[in-house]
């Protein structure tokens, strides 16, 4: 329980901004990312007041020491956005309850999510912080992405995106890891990939986003 | 001597600065947005303003004032259709649109998923035939069904919750397609 609050309060203190999919009421989203060590799919709807509800699912396996997994409902909701002409700033938090397990001790689950990100046409950059808490273990996967456009796409094109990340996930055999990403979006579909390096050595690692 | 002197100065003065002044005949620029590149008038720097055929320019900077040389009959004609656009949406505020395309200005639209959400939330309103978003202008071009109308009002409702703001709208008298492809043009 200890190790819970002060997972808590690391997370509330490290002002961050979680990329929570809000988006306008009605609309349907999917979230995925597959990662080395680190995991987690989240599915919902929005609704009006900017608040989001649905699935999440999250996985944390290094290899070493107990795994930490998840399944819980999620609630996301964005605090703030700054709609400027030619830019556009959020700050999200989220949190769910459900059901997950760190080895072979099932138990109930929790999930705390910020997210803060500003982008304009060329540059975006993202913080995001996901902590997950399960009987006798908790993690926290803190991410740091910034992005630029080579050149500027319409909605109807594909529009390309180079990102660089920076990802520190605690627990046993975790730790720092980095690596350049390629994202190409187009309408309603995000596509991401990238390779990560880390003292396990380098690895590929996917995401998808979209609306529907 | 002097009297003379300074008489002749306040002269010359006069003629400069009234030649300098559109003259009566000039029709005044009715926008506040450069005409080549739709930045804010003043945003990159003191604006460039001149007259051409009896029709007063204002650009945001030197560089626009090039395009605007290789092709003055496109940006004249864009300023005429403008011109209309505000008038005929001064005369709509808060009433219904009356035409057949609306043309929203919005703020914090800047990237795909942005552009989705406003599709989305339009494309889902019974009146509305055809949506498209165009990223580079901040604009969502709507176009509704014959007989439907969207007042200002209730447009400014929908940007909002969709998590946007409204900078402007216009009731233009050209076709959907025919914007569409002027704005898909300029984006390039």
């Amino acid at each position: 329980m200890r190790k819970a609050l002060a997972a808590l309060l690391a997370f509330a203190c490290i002002s961050l901004v979680q990329a929570q999919m809000i988006s306008a009421p009605g609309i349907n989203f999917l979230k995925a990312e597959y990662g080395h060590t680190f995991s987690y799919t989240e599915v919902g709807r929005s609704f009006s007041g900017f608040r989001a509800i649905g699935f999440g699912g999250y996985s944390f396996n290094t290899g070493e020491g107990k795994s930490v997994e998840a399944e819980v409902v999620i609630i996301n909701q964005l605090v703030k956005r700054w709609n400027n002409q030619d830019s556009q700033g959020n700050i999200s938090v989220g949190a769910g309850i459900g059901r997950g397990r760190a080895g072979n001790r099932e138990g109930w689950a929790s999930t705390v999510s910020a997210l803060a990100d500003w982008e304009d046409r060329h540059w975006h950059i993202m913080l995001q912080e996901q902590a997950v808490f399960v009987p006798s273990g908790s993690r926290l996967a803190s991410t740091l992405m910034g992005g630029w456009a080579p050149w500027l796409a319409e909605y109807d094109e594909w529009a390309p995106w180079i990102y660089w990340t920076l990802q520190h996930e605690n627990g046993e055999g975790s730790g720092f890891s980095h690596g350049p990403s390629l994202v190409l979006m187009h309408q309603d579909l995000l596509l991401e990939l990238r390779v990560m390096h880390s003292s396990h050595g380098y690895h590929a690692e996917a995401g998808i986003r979209s609306l529907f | 001597m002097k009297k003379i002197l300074h008489l002749c100065i306040c002269l010359i003065g006069l003629t400069a600065i009234a030649g300098a002044s559109p003259s009566n005949d000039v029709k005044p620029y009715p926008l506040d947005r450069c005409i080549v590149s739709d930045e804010k008038l003043g945003s990159m720097g003191v604006p460039v303003v001149f007259v051409y055929q009896d029709q007063e320019i204002k650009l945001c900077c030197k560089a626009c004032r090039k395009d605007f040389d290789a092709d003055p009959k496109k940006y004249l004609e864009k300023i005429k259709a403008s011109g209309t656009d505000s008038k005929k949406s001064s005369t709509n505020e808060g009433q219904s649109s009356g035409g057949t395309v609306v043309k929203l200005t919005v703020d914090g639209l800047v990237c795909n998923f942005c552009a989705s959400n406003i599709t989305k939330t339009f494309s889902k309103l019974p009146e509305v035939s055809a949506v498209y978003v165009n990223l580079a202008a901040q604009t969502v071009l709507i176009e509704l069904k014959a007989g439907q109308k969207l007042p200002e009002d209730k447009a400014k409702e929908i940007v909002t919750e969709a998590g946007f703001n409204l900078r402007a709208v216009t009731y233009p008298s050209e076709s959907f397609d025919s914007i569409k492809e002027t704005l898909k043009k300029n984006s390039k």
